[in-house]
């Protein structure tokens, strides 16, 4: 689960709109009554920021063509929508009843993801957009049983917490496995059997970045 | 009432057959019999014919248990005929039935029995031998005091203070019809002594009328409240408060039970009760998760075996009885199938039952602990055994194989025995990758080979979609 930046808004009429409202503390309204108003600009605008992944599992909801900044005008984005399997989540489930527009407790995620997650309880060491965020500092990716695990030199109330969310944003969901493996595997055969590049020279795949990074990594560690 | 023995002599495909279903050594209940049970096993090993043998046991003593009211002789010719064939021990704990079985003829005897070891007398020990059954008959029938009464008393005490009965689902539970079956009116409650009910002959879609009943009491209590809070506002408290605490059986089978499923389907129960006649509301409605509206004819396959599985339970709120589902996840999609025995076995449906289920589904049986499957096995002979899952004692800890910590594909060959992990062509190929993968690891290899090899590993992989575990092990 990459670190993601929110702070390219192209959705600029959505988030005066939001801006006026925190400012003068006004409720948001309910979440499905005003859903058509801003629903696409947030959508588009999320996977604009997460690349068009899925912010939890990394796997590819959305091509890049659709959330070319050429998408949008005047603030608003104006192209047709794409189907995806993609949902918007509520990072904090709590904050869905009064905040349910907040820009910064929305995500774009895989729709499995975001019925295993529902209204479970979050903890922000796990929350991507955050400052101080770093997988690599949380995190470790295991390639032989493909599982993210808390990273080694971690305290054991922070690795308590930081497996709780592995869990809770479902990053080693059987679902989102069945994917990963195969994609990385490969990865790896291109350059190992068919040494059609380095791990030095490979480029950011497409999706499954972070495993991909660690995998680089503990490869580099290994020769 | 819980089963936790069975043993059958000589019935159709069961020749000396026994089955504990007890929880094993080592379990927090060992010794006690099993909650739910999973049959499984090859077609024609018997597992209809397991749920059959139960119904028709029970079936044996709720007639036993109609014996003490019933004129002299109204039930003999048909209790000859049953008792010809069961024995039935009672035991010393109360909460278990512990030993049901079907003997070929035998020796008639109503007998104290001896344990060898203890040297106590057992309960009651009942055998019947059809030579010998109509000389010895007018044992059952005869005069006070002599060892037929004694045997009825026995069954009598026994079966009133413990009373039981079945739930039975059949394999076609969806094909229902609605003219011709009788609608369920039966208890099943501790306060009918006996009452199995067969939902191939009861029509599972009729007990949408008991909850009607209380829907309607709902709505009743409802408008009541409504009407009495528009005359006097400062009534809204109450109404509020009544309106979160009183039981309203269109919402606690929507959201408890069936909505979490039918959602899958896109489907949810509508919870409208608007209606004016009962007349009107034949069945419970069914609308998309958008509100439309889908009329009972028009319901899937899957969607009425769901609901005809859940709603005789919940209509019927069983208390200690024997519920038999004979291949519930019937039509149902995998993802449901997976989830099906947590939704049948939920607390709020029923209260201290056991659970049989005979299935052909992986998903199914990755439900079950591994001493709670009964897997039926051929042999040489024909007639069937029960494979076990441990070794050595039956402990806990001596199980080997763990349905619910397997992969399915796990399921499918180490539970129920399929030689292969896919088709032959799968084989072929992974044989193709090993070969050329070995090449590829060769160092020396000039660049034109590893461009053309990889090529064809590459094409070949993309068809595998890189998922093939096996090579790396």
């Amino acid at each position: 689960m990459r670190k993601i930046d929110k702070s390219g808004v192209l959705s600029t009429v959505y988030k005066q709109w939001l801006d006026n409202l925190e400012q003068t503390q006004k409720s948001h309204g309910r979440y499905s009554s005003s859903k058509r108003k801003f629903y696409k600009d947030i959508v588009m605008n999320l996977y604009h920021c997460q690349k068009g992944l899925c912010a939890y599992t990394e796997r590819r909801l959305c091509e890049d063509k659709h959330f070319d900044a050429a998408s949008w005008s005047l603030g608003k984005y104006t192209t047709e929508t794409p189907d995806t399997e993609g949902q918007l989540d509520h990072f904090d489930p709590d904050l869905k009843k009064n905040k349910s527009w907040l820009w910064d407790n929305l995500f774009m995620v895989l729709g499995k993801a975001n019925n295993g997650k529902g209204s479970k309880i979050v903890d922000d060491i796990l929350k991507p957009d955050t400052a101080d965020y770093d997988p690599f500092k949380l995190l470790y990716y295991d390639y032989e049983f493909d599982l993210f695990r808390p990273n080694e030199t971690l305290g054991p109330l922070e690795e308590q917490r930081v497996q709780y969310m592995i869990s809770t944003l479902c990053i080693n969901a059987d679902y989102v496995k069945l994917h990963r493996k195969p994609f990385l595997r490969k990865i790896k055969a291109q350059i190992e059997l068919g040494k059609m590049m380095t791990w030095e020279d490979a480029e950011e795949p497409k999706q499954f970045p972070t495993a991909f990074e660690m995998l680089r990594r503990e490869q580099a560690l290994n020769q | 009432m819980k089963i936790s023995k069975i043993f059958i002599e000589d019935y159709r495909q069961f020749k000396n057959f026994e089955l504990d279903l007890t929880y094993p050594v080592g379990h927090d209940k060992a010794g006690k019999p099993l909650e739910k049970v999973c049959i499984i096993g090859q077609s024609g090993t018997g597992k209809t014919n397991l749920l059959l043998f139960i119904k028709k046991a029970l079936n044996f003593l709720g007639e036993i248990s109609k014996l003490e009211q019933a004129p002299q002789g109204i039930y003999e010719a048909h209790l000859l005929d049953i008792l010809s064939k069961f024995e039935i021990r009672f035991a010393g704990n109360p909460e278990v039935f512990s030993y049901l079985s079907f003997f070929s003829p035998r020796t008639f005897s109503i007998r104290p029995r001896f344990d060898p070891i203890t040297g106590q007398e057992e309960k009651v020990f009942l055998g019947f031998d059809n030579q010998q059954i109509q000389a010895n008959y007018n044992l059952l029938t005869g005069p006070p005091g002599n060892r037929g009464i004694r045997f009825q008393d026995h069954a009598w005490r026994f079966l009133k203070t413990y009373p039981f009965g079945y739930l039975y689902f059949p394999v076609d539970l969806a094909n229902y019809q609605l003219s011709k079956q009788e609608e369920v009116t039966a208890e099943i409650k501790p306060s009918s002594l006996f009452e199995g009910i067969d939902l191939n002959t009861h029509a599972a879609h009729k007990s949408w009328e008991r909850i009607l009943d209380e829907v309607k009491r709902y709505d009743e209590a409802y408008i009541e409240r409504s009407v009495a809070l528009s005359k006097n506002e400062t009534l809204r408290k109450d109404f509020d408060e009544w309106k979160n605490t009183a039981y309203n059986p269109l919402k606690v089978l929507a959201q408890e039970l069936l909505d979490d499923v039918l959602n899958k389907f896109n489907l949810r129960v509508n919870q409208d009760t608007t209606f004016e006649r009962k007349e009107d509301i034949g069945l419970i409605k069914i609308e998309t998760l958008q509100g439309v509206k889908i009329p009972t004819d028009a319901w899937s396959t899957g969607t009425k075996h769901l609901i005809f599985s859940a709603l005789p339970l919940f209509a019927l709120k069983p208390e200690k009885k024997i519920i038999l589902f004979d291949e519930p996840e019937r039509s149902l999609y995998p993802d449901i199938q997976t989830k099906l025995i947590d939704i049948l076995t939920k607390e709020t449906l029923t209260t201290d039952c056991q659970f049989f289920f005979a299935t052909h589904s992986p998903l199914v049986a990755s439900s079950f602990e591994p001493w709670e499957i009964v897997e039926l096995k051929f042999k040489e002979d024909g007639a069937v055994y029960q494979e076990h899952y441990f070794e050595g004692e039956r402990h806990v800890d001596n199980y080997v194989i763990h349905p619910k910590l397997l992969r399915w594909d796990g399921i499918l060959q180490r539970v129920f025995d399929l030689d292969a992990a896919s088709q032959p062509e799968r084989s072929l190929v992974l044989n193709q990758l090993a070969q050329l993968k070995k090449i590829l690891e060769q160092k020396d290899i000039s660049k034109n080979e590893r461009t053309e090899k990889w090529e064809e590993y590459s094409k070949l992989a993309e068809k595998l979609n890189w998922d093939f575990e096996e090579l790396n092990k």
